[in-house]
């Protein structure tokens, strides 16, 4: 049974010592923004373990606290760990709101001030086409209308498209490298890839 | 950057190190118990195997016939060696070996003895070679062989041209020891070695991203951040 989306707490996941890096972060991606006037910010990495979660979460802690208006949507369907974050499995998701035709308020969860998240909802067969669906922009493109910036943080690369999917939908993609996770051959492979598929990539975070 | 020049970046190979080190520690270890072990069992193994050596030495003197040119006897060689060479037979032949079986009291047989013994002519002088796992039966082996020799090889010459040079010398045997040593040195070593050898591979196939410039150089987009702690609030919800 589904419970109702109220205030949760993630206070134990965002990390102070970093703060400032996440803030010099933040302002960078605000000029950026504001030069392209684009504010959907798709949140990739190539693989799983770059923890790319850690680094979407803290980096809109630090934009909130930059009087941000922010929104978190969790489309990584595949290995979700905001659910797991707010210790509560039954929360409305994404996935919810575009099978059930919820309103897109029933699946924001506000964490704090000026920050909620979208969770990706329960678990979906067709993951691919799931996210291929043209209720996914709406949804998006409706978030973008309420909130400064909405960080989407979608799935690593490597294994499956869906990041590339999703950066369709997306102004913006901002790239999570992880020191010491990738060798130099496969990034000049995606170096490649993105520029053929013309993705969008704003920048690149190095995750130390 | 000159492509022919390979950097080693020490501080690198210090992050890889650190990032092998308890591996290396136990290969270390495992190869040192290992080592230990099998010193201690090479040693106990070849301790209740062990094969003394005993060899005596007999020399023919044989002096040459006085002539006109040579009114004083000297030492003659040629005849000295041909001389050895007849001993050494005589030694050998079962005529000579019952006789010793006798002295031993039938302690071993012609064949155990065959085995056992070995004797050479060797210029002037006959070697006899004596091994066995059994000091004493080494020892009383080699004292008969000697005392059977000198008896009759006078009984079938009629003369005593020849010398005991050594009665019974026990060789030395610290090789046994030696091996056990390396062997108990060699885990150690290979450990050290394996571990080098391991950093220099994770050297050579280091290739992985690590810092802006190397993102830089691969990527045609702009790095905006550096997370610097890297967070891992998987463990936390564990």
């Amino acid at each position: 049974m589904m419970v109702t989306n109220n205030k949760q707490t993630i206070i134990k996941y965002i990390y102070s010592d970093e703060s400032e890096s996440y803030k010099k972060l933040g302002a960078n991606i605000l000029v950026n923004v504001e030069k392209k006037q684009s504010n959907i910010i798709n949140i990739m990495s190539y693989t799983e373990n770059e923890k790319r979660n850690d680094i979407v979460l803290n980096l809109a802690v630090a934009l909130s606290q930059m009087n941000q208006k922010i929104l978190i949507v969790d489309l990584d369907l595949r290995n979700s760990s905001f659910s797991e974050m707010l210790e509560n499995k039954n929360l409305v998701g994404i996935s919810d709101i575009v099978s059930e035709n919820l309103k897109i308020e029933n699946g924001l969860i506000n964490v704090m001030q000026n920050l909620d998240i979208m969770l990706s909802g329960k678990a979906v067969k067709d993951i691919s086409r799931f996210i291929s669906s043209q209720k996914i922009n709406a949804i998006l493109n409706e978030a973008s209308k309420k909130y400064d910036l909405v960080l989407v943080n979608s799935p690593g690369i490597s294994m499956f498209a869906d990041g590339f999917i999703i950066a369709e939908y997306c102004n913006r993609t901002l790239l999570v490298i992880g020191s010491d996770q990738n060798n130099r051959k496969e990034m000049k492979r995606l170096n490649e890839q993105l520029n053929q598929m013309k993705i969008n990539v704003m920048g690149i975070v190095l995750a130390k | 950057m000159n492509k022919d020049v390979y950097e080693i970046d020490l501080s690198r190979v210090w992050e890889l190190f650190k990032k092998i080190y308890k591996r290396c520690l136990l290969i270390f270890i495992v190869f040192t118990i290992v080592s230990v072990v099998g010193a201690v069992y090479l040693s106990k193994y070849r301790s209740a195997n062990e094969t003394y050596f005993v060899t005596s030495k007999i020399m023919v003197v044989q002096e040459s016939y006085k002539t006109d040119t040579q009114p004083e006897p000297l030492f003659d060689y040629e005849i000295s060696k041909q001389f050895a060479s007849t001993y050494s037979d005589i030694i050998n032949s079962n005529y000579v070996i019952n006789d010793i079986i006798n002295e031993l009291n039938g302690k071993i047989t012609i064949e155990e003895y065959r085995k056992m013994v070995t004797v050479k002519a060797t210029n002037t002088s006959i070697n006899i070679s004596t091994s066995a796992n059994d000091l004493d039966l080494c020892l009383e082996i080699a004292n008969a062989i000697v005392a059977s020799a000198k008896t009759k090889i006078k009984e079938v010459m009629k003369t005593e041209n020849f010398i005991v040079l050594d009665n019974a010398i026990l060789n030395d045997s610290t090789t046994n020891n030696q091996s056990s040593l390396k062997f108990l040195l060699s885990g150690p070593l290979a450990g050290i070695l394996l571990s080098i050898i391991w950093l220099i591979y994770l050297i050579i196939t280091d290739v992985n991203i690590r810092t802006e410039e190397q993102v830089n150089e691969i990527f045609d987009y702009p790095v905006l951040g550096i997370i610097n702690k890297y967070p891992n609030y998987t463990k936390e919800m564990k």
